[in-house]
């Protein structure tokens, strides 16, 4: 029924050349509604709600009062908001290191034409299907006080160490259990990039004497630039919105030394129930990861 | 050539095959139902619970949900016989039993509450009630109470932890008193008395390369409340404050920063430099595992230890071969007590779909002395009303039921107050700054004093 209201001939009766023009001009924004009605969905509207929920005081009910800019003078007021930043720094910039420096390695790794490569990918892939409460636990086996590094460490007759109850500690390991996790969806994504490079150009270069590390710094770096770039992008807001480890290894402590922003939003949410507030601090999350892939897309894909 | 069937009789088969299937599927199941279907449902009732059932009026029908955290699960077999007799007066009515793991069951109440789909009868932690209460959300029981005899059996310092702006708003479903359990082998002595013995154990412990004391620390801002509850005045620890807190110019006011509360963390520290070992709030879950498998020679957490022990294998009566129980040692002249128990608590929303009075009658029926006895006898809790205290010593196997009782005589509840989370973690991070000896005992104490009269609105 839509393609008959829409099709020319449904201005048959008028006049064809003119209904076709018509069509012509309105078919492109057709096509893209779908599109803009998805992105305005499940995009622009939770972005223009949080907005608005920043500007009311909100319990858990629901009952929300306006109160302006308050919110965010309180926020500008909140020190324990900004101590968040310091372990965001460890969290985010060792996440996005350690995930797309090994996802990259491992990636270079298996893009060869060698018998079980399809399998080892299978393989790398795995931490990613693992959840977030399993992987969690593995880390609290390892970590704690009496755990598995500690008994190894004991074999070797070392002393124990309390990783999990020194703060400069902490922040690292659960970095080091998101790395775990996430370098393989980067590993995955630059396979796609080094694949798509033709391998006529590395013979062709070979040919011409060139060494492996000029193939890789002439070659395989500036045609996987666009790949490098948006890998960086997702995982540094992917990072910057998440805590699903830090809720499971260390509930943000000791003493909030793992608490990110993105816990301490979902605390004054939940947990302590004051939504706008936590929608405030949201603001300040979408602000920085929109600075972030700004600065990423304008240095990288300049 | 095959010959190819008509495509209509093909299809007519097939609905004449899936009839036949209908019929007999039927005819078996409906067999199967008749065979097993109870004679009758086989509750006897008490003095209680027949008046309650008499009391019944209008017969009501659908579907009754209740909800709980799945850490009580065994409270679905209490509540399916007690839902039994409420179907007696109610045949039309059914049971919707949700339980949830404790991480998510908060978040699940307060998405349900806000779409006003609440359950009929949520079990909800004792600490939420101001905050549920200040949502509107919860239904205080007052009336029924007033008219309701049985309770005066409930023991005040729970029924103190009930109310929120001079209303009640729920009737305790269990509680737990919080204990030390130690393996026998490693105190030949027996566990240490006072908090000066405890170092001592500690220290010799540490010397002989042995399994350490190990203690929670969190959750109901303990070990700190343990000690401070031994050593602070007696006349401060009522409600509304607990010792913490006291009302000034109408307000609640923390007056933890005092003498007390610097020597609790001095002993605090002392314990730390002993060597016991402390266990953070991810680290809780785990820990049995330690205690069962020697790692650590002693854990202080809360009673449900036994329901642990079962569940590694043990039976009750080995229990006492290998373990004894302990409350927590005061230090020399202190007094002791429980700490400050948890709990859960049944409540009725002012959304509940289905009537009011039939969710109070239903709550009074489980809540039946001799129910709630044969009940935690099993699950390892507490009734919060003295007259169901012989039914569980008479019904339990556990060997340390008696013990704990004697220790839960002395227990002192947290400050219901909305801000409780916030201010219980001000006091958590004072203890880790002094247990990772970041801060004084001094300072640490201050600076969560200051923090928590902020959080109070000074």
């Amino acid at each position: 029924m839509v393609k008959h209201i829409f099709s020319p001939t449904f201005f048959q009766f008028t006049n064809r050349r003119i209904g076709r023009r018509i069509f012509g001009k309105i078919q492109t924004y057709l096509y893209v509604t779908p599109v803009y009605a998805f992105i305005a969905l499940f995009v622009a509207y939770p972005v223009v709600f949080l907005l608005v929920f920043s500007l009311f005081d909100v319990p858990l009910n629901l009952k929300y009062t306006f109160v302006g800019l308050m919110n965010f003078e309180r926020l500008s007021r909140d020190p324990k908001f900004f101590k968040t930043f310091i372990p965001a720094i460890v969290f985010v910039g060792g996440s996005v290191a350690g995930q797309n420096g090994f996802g990259f390695f491992l990636a270079l790794l298996l893009n060869r034409k060698v018998k079980g490569v399809d399998f080892l990918r299978a393989v790398f892939i795995m931490p990613w299907l693992i959840s977030d409460l399993i992987l969690g636990y593995m880390f609290l086996i390892l970590f704690d006080a009496h755990g598995t590094i500690n008994e190894i460490l004991k074999t070797f007759g070392l002393q124990r160490v309390e990783w999990l109850m020194n703060t400069d500690l902490t922040i690292w390991i659960v970095t080091l259990a998101n790395i775990w996790k996430s370098s393989c969806i980067v590993m995955a994504m630059h396979s796609s990039g080094l694949q798509s490079i033709s391998e006529e150009l590395y013979e062709a270069a070979h040919v011409d004497g060139a060494s492996l590390w000029r193939r890789f710094q002439f070659i395989t770096l500036p045609l996987m630039r666009p790949f490098i770039a948006l890998s960086l992008i997702i995982t540094t807001v992917a990072t910057f919105n998440y805590f699903g480890v830090i809720y499971i290894i260390t509930y943000g402590g000791p003493l909030d030394s793992t608490t990110v922003p993105a816990f301490y939003m979902y605390r004054w949410a939940l947990e302590w129930g004051q939504l706008g507030y936590a929608s405030t601090i949201g603001v300040f999350i979408l602000i920085i990861n929109i600075i972030f892939t700004a600065a990423y897309v304008k240095i990288l894909l300049r | 050539m095959k010959e190819e069937k008509d495509p209509p009789e093909e299809g007519r088969r097939d609905y004449i095959k899936a009839a036949g299937a209908l019929v007999a599927g039927l005819a078996v199941g409906g067999a199967a139902g008749w065979l097993s279907k109870p004679a009758a449902p086989g509750v006897t009732l008490t003095e209680t619970q027949t008046e309650t059932v008499t009391a019944a009026k209008t017969p009501a029908k659908g579907s009754f949900v209740i909800s709980f955290p799945d850490g009580y699960a065994g409270h679905y077999v209490h509540l399916s016989q007690a839902f039994e007799i409420l179907q007696i007066w109610n045949p039309e009515l059914t049971p919707e039993y949700i339980g949830k793991t404790w991480g998510e069951y908060y978040e699940w109440l307060l998405t349900v509450f806000a779409a006003g789909e609440p359950p009929d009868m949520p079990m909800i932690d004792c600490i939420w009630i101001p905050k549920f209460v200040e949502l509107g959300y919860l239904e205080p029981l007052d009336d029924y109470l007033a008219n309701w005899p049985d309770w005066a059996n409930w023991i005040p310092t729970f029924k103190e932890g009930l109310v929120w702006d001079g209303h009640t708003y729920g009737i305790w479903g269990n509680t737990d008193a919080r204990v030390w359990w130690y393996w026998k082998e490693f105190f030949p002595d027996g566990f240490p008395t006072t908090h000066e013995e405890m170092i001592a154990e500690a220290e010799r412990l540490k010397a002989e390369d042995k399994p350490q004391i190990a203690t929670w620390v969190g959750a109901a801002i303990y070990p700190f409340m343990c000690i401070y509850d031994a050593i602070c005045p007696e006349d401060r620890l009522k409600s509304p404050g607990w010792g913490l807190l006291e009302v000034r110019d109408g307000k609640l006011y923390p007056i933890f920063d005092d003498e007390y509360g610097v020597r609790t963390m001095e002993y605090i520290l002392e314990m730390r430099k002993a060597g016991i070992e402390f266990i953070d709030i991810p680290g809780f879950g785990a820990s049995y595992d330690k205690l069962f498998e020697k790692k650590v020679s002693s854990l202080f957490c809360g009673v449900w230890l036994s329901a642990q022990a079962i569940g590694h294998g043990y039976k009750y009566g080995e229990f006492e071969t290998y373990w004894g129980t302990a409350p927590w040692p005061p230090p020399e002249g202190g007094r002791v007590h429980a700490g400050i128990p948890g709990g859960w608590v049944w409540t009725i929303p002012k959304e509940a779909k289905m009537p009011k009075d039939l969710i109070w009658e239903y709550i009074r029926i489980h809540m039946d002395k001799n129910f709630i006895g044969r009940l935690f006898a099993k699950l390892g809790f507490f009734p919060t009303r003295h007259d169901a205290f012989d039914v569980l010593i008479r019904e339990s196997e556990d060997p340390f039921t008696d013990d704990y009782l004697s220790y839960f005589e002395n227990v002192y509840i947290r400050p219901e107050i909305t801000e409780w989370e916030r201010v219980s973690k001000a006091i958590d991070d004072a203890q880790w700054a002094v247990i990772l000896e970041q801060k004084t005992p001094e300072q640490a104490v201050q600076d969560a004093a200051s923090e928590v009269a902020t959080i109070l609105g000074w």
